[in-house]
Parts: C-alpha cells; sequence; structure tokens
C-alpha cells in the first residue's frame, strides 16, 4: 500500500458513542482502501464513491466509530481476506453502485470514505 | 423432383402419402429422412429456390408489446428457410428445461432430455457440427489452453458448437432435387388447411400461387414445418369449419410465443488479466472438427433454490458502453441480407478465419441468454390486413414477465458472490437491473430471431397444442415439426433441439405408415 493512500486521522481527548454499541475509547482511527478493490479498481475515487454509495443506503452507518466495531480492519489484510471471503461465502454481499460487494468490503469503502472527509 | 408450382395447371391436385409445409431446417431434415423410402412425399415451399423480394413481403406483420425486428426480415422465405442467415449456434437444452418446475408454469414438456439424446446426436450431423459432446471435459481435453474459469458447483460451463452454418439451401438441394420419392413444390403457398366434417383428420390443403392459380394437396400424413409464427398463423387462418382455427379448440394457438432474452447483464473485473479461450467468440479448437465455445450457467440446484429461469452468460472483452445497441439495432435487415447474398456468392463455406488466442485482459461484459417464460399473453394472433394471397398477415404480441427480468438480476448477483467467493474478480451489474422493483426492460433488449411455442407440446390438449409425439390434440393425422412446439425455450439456439424434434417425429410418422 502506499503511504499517500493511506488516511489517517484520530479523535483526540474525546469518546466515540453511537446506539447499540459499546462506548469506544479514544484512540488512533485509521482506514486503508479495501487492498482487494483497490487493486481491482485501480483508483481510490471508485472506493470512496462506492463508500458515499454505501453510506447513502446505510445512514444507520455513517459514524466512524460504529463503523469500526463493525468490521475487522482493512489493513490487516489476512483478517481482511478472510472476513471478505466469509462474507462471499454465506451470502453476505451488498449491491453498491451495481457491483456485487462484500459486506465487509463495503463497510471499509464507507470507512475510507469517512476518514478522507474528516481530514481534508 | 422439383416442381414450380406457378407453372401447374390451375385446380391441379397434388397427391402423395406425407406432405410437409414448410422447407426450412425442419421441414428438409424431415424430407431427407424419407428419401429413397416407399412413400411418396410433397414438400412445399412458399417461395422459391432462391430470394424474391415479392415471396418475402408476405411475412409482412405488425408488432405490437414489445418492440421487434420486422417480421418481414425476421425468417426467410425460400427453399432452405432462415438457414440462410442463421448463425450457426447450437447446443442441446439442459435437463432442468425438462423438469417440473412449479415457478415455471406452463414449463412442462410431456418428454425428458434422454428422450432427445439419440436425436440429437443425429442432427449434429445435418447440421455438420462436430461429435456430440457438449461437455467441457471434452473440450477441455482437445486443447491445453481452453480451460474453464474455476469457480464452484453453483456454476458450471455450457459449451456450444458452431455449424459452418449449414445453408440447407445449399447443402441439401441436390438430395432433395434429386430423389425420386419427394416432390419438391415452390411457390406454394398453403392458405387453408381442410379438415374432415368432424374435424378429427385433414383431408387437404388449398395452395395459392402470386400468379392467382389455386391447387389442392391431399396425403395421409401433414406435417407443419413452417417456424412458430406462421404455423399459428396458418392454423388461426384455417377458420371455415372451426371459428377459432384448426387445432384450437383450447384457444392455445399462438399462445406462449417465446423468444430468448438477450441483454447486456453486467461487467466483470478480473483481479488477474485472463485469456479465456474457453470462453471466446467461437475458437477453433485444435483438433476439434468444429469451433466450440463456453457460456456460465447457474446449476440446476441454484436455479431450484432461487426459483428463477435458466440462463447462461457470455463473455467477451471489455466494458458495456454508454451507446448500447440492441442485436436487433446491429444485426438490421440490411446486414442479414448481407450474409445472405455473401453466401449466394460462394463465400467459402466453413472457412471462416480462425480467431487468434485472445489477448489477456481483466475486463469483460457479459451478456444473457436466457429463456422467457412461458406467457399466454405473449402471443401470435391474425392481423385485420391481408396479403396478397388473401392470407390474414401476421400480429405479434411479444410480451415478458416479472420472472424474465428477476431471473437476470438474480443470476448477476449470484455470480458476483461466487467470482467474490472464490477471489476471481467482482461483477457490476447493468442499470438497468439495479433496482430491484424497476420492472422495465431497457431500450436495446433483443430476442435472437428464435421463434418457440405458439403450439407448443403437453400431454392434455387443454394446456398445450401437440402431444408428446408432435401431433395435434384431436387432429388423427396432422404433426407440428419444429420449435412452435417447445414447451419451454432454454437457454441455447432453438435450431439443434428443433431439428432432433423432426427427426423424432420422422421416425414417429415412420412407425405409424410401416
Amino acid at each position: 500500500m502506499k503511504r499517500r493512500q493511506f488516511l489517517q486521522t484520530s479523535v483526540a481527548g474525546g469518546v466515540l458513542a453511537f446506539p447499540g454499541t459499546a462506548l469506544l475509547t479514544a484512540r488512533s482511527i485509521s482506514a486503508s482502501p479495501p487492498e482487494g478493490l483497490q487493486r481491482l479498481f485501480g483508483n481510490i475515487d471508485q472506493i470512496r464513491k462506492l463508500g458515499d454509495a454505501y453510506l447513502s443506503a446505510n445512514p444507520d452507518e455513517r459514524d466512524i466509530g460504529a463503523l469500526q466495531a463493525l468490521t475487522v480492519p482493512a489493513e490487516d489484510l489476512r483478517l481482511a481476506a478472510d472476513a471478505i471471503g466469509t462474507d462471499f461465502a454465506s451470502g453476505n454481499v451488498v449491491q453498491i453502485d451495481g457491483w456485487i460487494l462484500s459486506r465487509t468490503e463495503a463497510r471499509h469503502c464507507a470507512l475510507y470514505s469517512l476518514l478522507g472527509s474528516e481530514i481534508s | 423432383m422439383h416442381i414450380d408450382s406457378s407453372e401447374l395447371e390451375s385446380s391441379s391436385i397434388v397427391e402423395g402419402d406425407i406432405c410437409i409445409i414448410g422447407a426450412g431446417a425442419a421441414g428438409i431434415s424431415m424430407a431427407l429422412e424419407w428419401i429413397g423410402s416407399r412413400r411418396k412425399v410433397i414438400l412445399l415451399e412458399a417461395g422459391g429456390m432462391s430470394w424474391e423480394a415479392e415471396s418475402q413481403e408476405q411475412y409482412r406483420g405488425d408488432v405490437v408489446g414489445q418492440p421487434y425486428f420486422p417480421l418481414s426480415a425476421a425468417r426467410l422465405r425460400y427453399f432452405g428457410g432462415t438457414t440462410g442467415h442463421w448463425a450457426g449456434f447450437c447446443a442441446p437444452l439442459d435437463e432442468i428445461d425438462f423438469e417440473d418446475r412449479d415457478w415455471v408454469p406452463g414449463s412442462t414438456w410431456p418428454i425428458e432430455l434422454s428422450d432427445l439424446h439419440p436425436f440429437y446426436a443425429r442432427a449434429n450431423k445435418v447440421l455438420e457440427l462436430g461429435p456430440y459432446e457438449y461437455g467441457a471435459d471434452y473440450w477441455e481435453a482437445q486443447d491445453p489452453d481452453v480451460r474453464r474459469l474455476p469457480l464452484g458447483e453453483n456454476f458450471w460451463t455450457k459449451m456450444w458448437q458452431f455449424s459452418p452454418p449449414t445453408r440447407f439451401n445449399l447443402v441439401y438441394k441436390d438430395a432433395i432435387v434429386k430423389a425420386r420419392n419427394i416432390q419438391l413444390y415452390t411457390h406454394a403457398t398453403v392458405c387453408d388447411i381442410q379438415a374432415n366434417e368432424n374435424l378429427t383428420a385433414i383431408d387437404g390443403l388449398l395452395i395459392r400461387t402470386l400468379e392467382g392459380a389455386e391447387h389442392h394437396v391431399r396425403a395421409e400424413h401433414f406435417v407443419m414445418a413452417c417456424g412458430a409464427i406462421q404455423n399459428a398463423r396458418l392454423l388461426l387462418a384455417s377458420n371455415r369449419q372451426a371459428a377459432n382455427g384448426i387445432g384450437n379448440d383450447h384457444d392455445l394457438v399462438g399462445r406462449h410465443f417465446m423468444e430468448h432474452i438477450e441483454v447486456p447483464g453486467a461487467n466483470l473485473v478480473f483481479e488477474k488479466p485472463q485469456s479465456l479461450k474457453m470462453y471466446a467468440a467461437a475458437p477453433r479448437v485444435a483438433g476439434a472438427l468444429t469451433p466450440a465455445r463456453g457460456e456460465l450457467a447457474l446449476s440446476g440446484e441454484m436455479e431450484r433454490r432461487n426459483r428463477i429461469l435458466h440462463g447462461t452468460a457470455s463473455m467477451e472483452p471489455g466494458r458495456w458502453g454508454e451507446d448500447i445497441k440492441s442485436t436487433f439495432q446491429n444485426f438490421t435487415p440490411e446486414v442479414l441480407d448481407q450474409w445472405r447474398l455473401e453466401e449466394e456468392r460462394g463465400h467459402p463455406r466453413g472457412e471462416r478465419p480462425p480467431p487468434s488466442q485472445p489477448a489477456p485482459g481483466r475486463e469483460f461484459r457479459l451478456k444473457t441468454r436466457q429463456e422467457q417464460a412461458p406467457n399466454p399473453d405473449s402471443r401470435v394472433t391474425l392481423s385485420d390486413e391481408r396479403d396478397e394471397l388473401g392470407m390474414p398477415r401476421t400480429k405479434l404480441d411479444w410480451r415478458l414477465t416479472e420472472l424474465d427480468k428477476r431471473s437476470i438480476r438474480r443470476f448477476y448477483e449470484l455470480l458476483g458472490q461466487e467470482l467474490g467467493r472464490t477471489g476471481l474478480g467482482r461483477v457490476q451489474l447493468a442499470d438497468w437491473l439495479i433496482d430491484d422493483d424497476d420492472m422495465n426492460w431497457p431500450s436495446f433488449l433483443s430476442g435472437a430471431w428464435h421463434h418457440m411455442g405458439t403450439t407448443k407440446m403437453h400431454d392434455d390438449p387443454r394446456q398445450g397444442v401437440v402431444d408428446a409425439d408432435c401431433k395435434v390434440h384431436g387432429i388423427d393425422n396432422l404433426h407440428v415439426a419444429g420449435s412452435a412446439t417447445f414447451a419451454s425455450a432454454g437457454a441455447p439456439n432453438p435450431t439443434l433441439t428443433l431439428v432432433a424434434l423432426t427427426l423424432r417425429l420422422s421416425d414417429h410418422i415412420k412407425a405409424l405408415v410401416s
């Protein structure tokens, strides 16, 4: 992964909370574009676009902490690949802009999109 | 023997044992089976020995419902029929097509796939195909570069073989014309089917020529082999003795008109570049007699579980762009005419240049080839207008259903899931498939000039026009040959199956007359 494609931000001195999940302590929050999709599409704009579309369809997940709690870190490639494989095998897929994606990679796109907008 | 009906004395009576109406793929396939027999076979062709504008014009008709190709150009009206411009795609139907699928009402056949296997093998020869081998294993064994995509058990690769394509006009004209017991009458348009008083048997046919002459045909057995649209037209128009037409006691003639739905369905992006020789357009496989290619199909188990129709997806390099045209728009009547003319001018048969090994690529466009659900409202009826011979013209009302579209969408959803699971790539549905609630069809929806149904097969006369032997219910000596008898359309192009069914019918009639 290229460093410039790795977005990082932090939520300083506070907590993240969203309905139905435990409180998350303040920590560094990072997100990288889902590796498989990045390789597939070859551009990050497409990943942001998919993330935005996912969030529009799932507004209750428009929360960095919520998304982090719901999915494995995209930068842990092995863990992410396992989760994505499990999603596809179990039918836990979503359709975004016509693309058939695993729920995990869709959330990775959303997280990437959210973090990108926070640091911009 | 060839006789031009326009040269017969008016009111001639033509007599034989078997009369075949229509000299296209079905009619000629049947006639070939009878060469050398002791039976006199009359083969009636409405057109001439070659294409004639005046004759072709009799096929003009109205199109209502889904947009469709002009009826005057969707079929060919001369000896050889529509094989004069067909592309040669051949594959047998599949097991699932013959199953009793409660989610596809009206699709049940009274026969099984195993009943057709011996006839498919014979049809393969008539259509100048390779061995009767349609398993991907066989074709992989012919060429180490031909490999299936490594998908799981939910998907399989259905194989097509490609006929040269056999132009029946060129390939079988001599055999038919030289056969002593076959009498081919050209310019002989059947305008009325005349039954006995009780409508239990056919006594004869009225034929007319464009010059205004009328003749009569008498035979023991009659076989309608005019194609699904014209068969229905002729039965419906033969309404002097039965108000609804011959064989139409249950208002089924003309209904259940089916086409193959051909439409862009999705884009596919592979993780790694793929050559996909197995799926490339008509590759010449080393060591094989004919070109063959595969298309992706969903397993019968998955179609059952998802309660969807049977179809396949072809793969071609590239992505679908903004300016998508339908098959009808790409292959206009003028283009089809060009194909026919190339053949007539001596285009070398079977010598198409072999495509090179496809360049590896990551992006492919997927095109659907799917059956449509049998739909009684999708139908052929008679127009108020009459042609020059006094026959009511055809009105085609091609209609599709919610199940047709839902099946296409679900196929690509499941394919996307499978490609993701295997890590091969991702699938993007075409825009027109994205919205679950949108049941509209795009402007580039196409059929494939495959006319099926209209006299479909069923044991129950209230559900089908012909029985399992292709005999019209209630009429002892009237049979239908061809794709009009299909109870369901299946995924593949119909020619191989319609010839197989015709050969089976021919055997049946031989048993009747022996």
